[in-house]
């Protein structure tokens, strides 16, 4: 509540200065022995109302964000806009309120220049920023000092100017058309970094700018119309750009209403904190927190963290390790009573600038709630742990079967086939035991293609060499009942391939095993990041994945793939074996 | 064995399994072939091709360096280099697959054999020597499998058992003379029922014989 109060006081001692600034403005109006002849800056109505207005968007801008110092920019504006009316005093001798006058005359533009840079938080982002604003100052007032110098004829600017030491009307015109150019060249280059900023800022800062982003160029277009109109237009046509005061009206007010609507548009959040105590006392469920909070906070791109399990690095709701957060986030640890790290906050930087204490509120608001989802995700990582642990093992035996099939091959069957082949030489050497080698030869043989069969059902070579498509269809090949294969060839990840495989040629013998069936149909297509596959049969049905140990194993394998397995067999109406299996 | 301009047929072996290549070759020469030399993967082979330019090379499908299906690609390389060499494939596992796809750029002496048929000399000779003429050679178990092949309907069923052998030998890539021989029958018998079986199959009668081999194989496997 004191901090509350004292954001408060700022705000309206800021306000009030603004207003003290003005009323010193008016006083010297008034007070004047000269003829006012500028035309608004008379009509003491609008100059009310448009202060009142900039007092309000300051005051709003600093209750809502307490950390935001671009009130200091906007109080050096109005100063700057305001101190032009020193003219008017009744000094003498005149020159001196006169080269007051017009020294700071243009600085209001580079303090527009500033504004635009630094907001919305009143710093700037980078030392680009930086030099640009301090070069629009050095402009804004070095070019006067040097046009003094120069100026053609007495009272061209100032009456009795005593630093009129190379009057030059030719060097004059050519300097001010390039100080015109620099200082448009910077104010453009400040709506582009406007423009900039709000491509990068996140999206609670784009709402805060966005107002900015119109109203700028509005401001900077009607100013400088009027600009040139009082430099280079007749007498006639500058009355009638004056005389415009609708549009003096629209181009005074476009600036202190972006930012009372941008301030308004980005503090809202507060607001929503206690809204956020109400929704997670109705109760949120596991796993719905972080869109929760992220409404809460008004950032989308909210992330929650939290430490994983065996304590190493952090993981998400979900369980997934977290990959380190993109650089340009702000991290907000939110910690248990002992000290420990119960989650990481991590949000849109502006959120800090915005409202500091937004983060931690909704923090401590949501701590019971992010502990349910800390032990949530806690086992969910687990979980994850398990399921990767149990896809490698998946993987290690695929890997061993290749391993056995390829010893088979480069050493008994070599062994055994060299061997049959020097038994039938030696038979030509021993024609008196040519009945004994043939038989043994033929016995070799059958154990060559008994340890062929083995090694193939051990690992069939066909699924690397071609892929799935020609595995399949070399096993329909060698079915006992017709196996209508619809597979399209290419190649899918090995890991896929041997899952789809195996699940297919289990489910396969299961229908010649079990089925009874007269036929069955293998198909498979990819279908965007998934591989889509079925077995089925027209065999009498009634397989039950919770008491066969094959399906059951089925579905273990295609589960440790991160798939889905289903079984569709009812009673005399056939079986068939559906699965899914992520590509990525 | 010799061919027609009376001289041993000319044959290079390629397979790293040393105790087999090495049989092999103490059989081929004890049948008569002259062994050029062996090596023991596919760039060993096209090496000894380039330098003694044998009549027939007998590879193993599986070689280093990733033991898969090197074989196969050599056998198509030293194809395209020179198409009248003639190609004996040797693998652990006969595949119709790899038989159909050996065979379809040009079925002109090319052989697929199972490993084990070199145990029996006769038919690893016969084979050598059918290639070397120009001819096809598919493994009995290649033809075996798509035979027995459990089928819904299909125009096999009409095949008398005489037919569905006549099938078998020329998906093994026999020529009609080589059918008479192997079945102890008139040659005019079997063109007849060589015809017959075209007919009732729907199969383009009168297909060259090196042609025919892939055309009844695409069918079976087809059916």
């Amino acid at each position: 509540m004191r901090g509350m109060n004292l954001v408060w006081a700022r705000a309206l001692a800021v306000g009030a200065a603004m207003i003290g600034i003005v009323a010193v403005e008016q006083l010297v109006l008034m007070t004047t022995p000269f003829e006012v002849h500028t035309t608004w800056l008379a009509d003491r109505q609008l100059v009310v109302a448009l202060d009142a207005l900039w007092v309000v968007a300051v005051v709003v801008l600093m209750v809502r964000q307490p950390a935001n110092d671009l009130w200091k920019v906007i109080l050096l504006w109005q100063a700057a806009a305001s101190a032009l009316v020193f003219w008017y005093l009744p000094i003498e001798p005149h020159v001196i309120p006169e080269l007051w006058w017009y020294l700071i005359g243009d600085v209001w533009a580079a303090v527009f220049i500033h504004l635009i840079l630094a907001y919305p938080s009143g710093h700037f982002r980078d030392r680009l920023d930086r030099g640009i604003a301090l070069s629009a100052y050095v402009v804004a007032i070095g070019a006067k000092m040097v046009f003094l110098t120069i100026e053609p004829t007495d009272c061209w600017v100032v009456c009795g100017n005593p630093f009129r030491f190379f009057p030059s009307e030719p060097a004059w015109r050519v300097l001010q058309v390039i100080t015109i150019a620099v200082i448009v060249g910077f104010l453009v280059t400040s709506l582009i970094e406007l423009a900039r900023h709000w491509r990068a800022a996140g999206p609670s800062g784009r709402r805060q700018i966005s107002p900015m982003l119109i109203a700028a160029p509005v401001w900077a277009v009607t100013v400088f119309a009027a600009y040139f109109a009082d430099m280079f237009l007749d007498e006639a046509a500058r009355t009638a750009a004056h005389s415009m005061n609708l549009l003096g009206v629209v181009q005074e007010t476009a600036i202190p209403l972006a930012i009372l609507i941008g301030a308004l548009r980005s503090t809202l959040a507060r607001a929503s904190v206690a809204d956020l105590a109400v929704r997670l006392g109705e109760g949120v469920p596991v796993g719905s927190l972080r869109p929760v909070l992220a409404r809460a906070m008004r950032d989308p791109s909210l992330q929650l963290a939290f430490p994983a399990p065996d304590g190493e690095g952090f993981v998400d709701e979900d369980g997934r390790p977290l990959r380190p957060e993109p650089s340009g986030r702000s991290v907000a640890t939110i910690r248990r009573s002992d000290g420990d790290v119960l989650a990481l906050l991590i949000h849109d930087p502006a959120l800090d600038a915005e409202d500091p204490g937004l983060v931690a509120a909704v923090g401590s608001v949501a701590r019971l709630s992010l502990e349910n989802e800390r032990l949530s995700a806690q086992v969910r990582a687990q979980l994850e742990d398990v399921r990767e642990s149990r896809a490698r093992l998946v993987e290690a035996g695929d890997a061993e079967r290749r391993r056995i099939e390829r010893d088979l091959h480069d050493g008994a069957q070599q062994r055994l086939t060299a061997l049959a082949i020097r038994l039938q030489t030696a038979r030509a050497t021993m024609p008196e035991a040519a009945d004994l080698l043939d038989e043994t030869t033929a016995e070799l043989q059958a154990a060559i293609g008994d340890v062929r069969d083995l090694a193939r059902g051990v690992h069939p070579t066909l699924l690397h060499e071609v892929g799935l498509a020609a595995a399949i269809d070399a096993l329909a090949e060698r079915a006992t009942i017709p196996v209508e294969v619809d597979i399209p060839e290419g190649r899918l990840p090995e890991p896929i391939e041997a899952t789809a495989y195996f699940v297919m040629a289990e489910a396969l013998t299961n229908v010649s095993k079990y089925a009874g069936a007269g036929r069955a149909r293998v198909t498979a297509r990819v279908d965007g990041d998934r591989l889509v596959a079925t077995v089925e049969d027209d065999g009498r049905g009634g397989a039950d994945p919770s008491l066969g140990s094959g399906l059951r194993g089925l579905a273990d394998r295609v589960a440790a793939a991160r798939g889905r397995f289903d079984v569709n067999s009812p009673a005399g109406g056939g079986t068939t074996v559906s699965f899914e299996l992520p590509l990525a | 064995v010799t061919d027609v301009a009376d001289r041993p047929v000319r044959v290079a072996l390629a397979d790293d399994a040393v105790l087999l290549r090495e049989a092999l070759a103490a059989a081929l020469a004890a049948a008569g072939f002259e062994v050029v030399g062996q090596a023991g993967d596919g760039p060993g082979l096209e090496r000894l091709v380039e330098r003694h330019a044998p009549d027939v090379v007998v590879v193993d499908v599986r070689m280093p360096p990733t033991h898969t299906t090197e074989g196969l690609e050599t056998a198509r390389a030293l194809r395209a280099a020179r198409p009248t060499i003639g190609i004996l494939v040797l693998s652990q596992y006969v595949e119709t697959r790899h038989a159909i796809d050996l065979l379809r750029d040009d079925p002109t002496g090319i052989g697929y054999l199972l490993k084990d048929r070199v145990v029996r000399v006769e038919d690893i000779a016969d084979a050598v020597r059918r290639v070397a003429a120009g001819g096809s050679v598919i493994d009995p178990e290649v033809v075996a499998r798509l035979l027995g092949r459990p089928r819904k309907q299909s125009p096999l069923d009409e095949l008398t058992p005489r037919e569905r052998e006549i099938l078998g030998l020329m998906a093994e890539g026999r020529s009609n003379a080589g059918i008479a021989r192997a079945l102890v029958l008139d040659p005019k018998t079997v063109e007849g029922h060589v015809s017959q079986v075209f007919a009732k199959l729907g199969l383009e009668p009168g297909t060259a014989d090196n042609r025919r081999v892939l055309a009844v194989l695409e069918y079976l496997r087809a059916g």
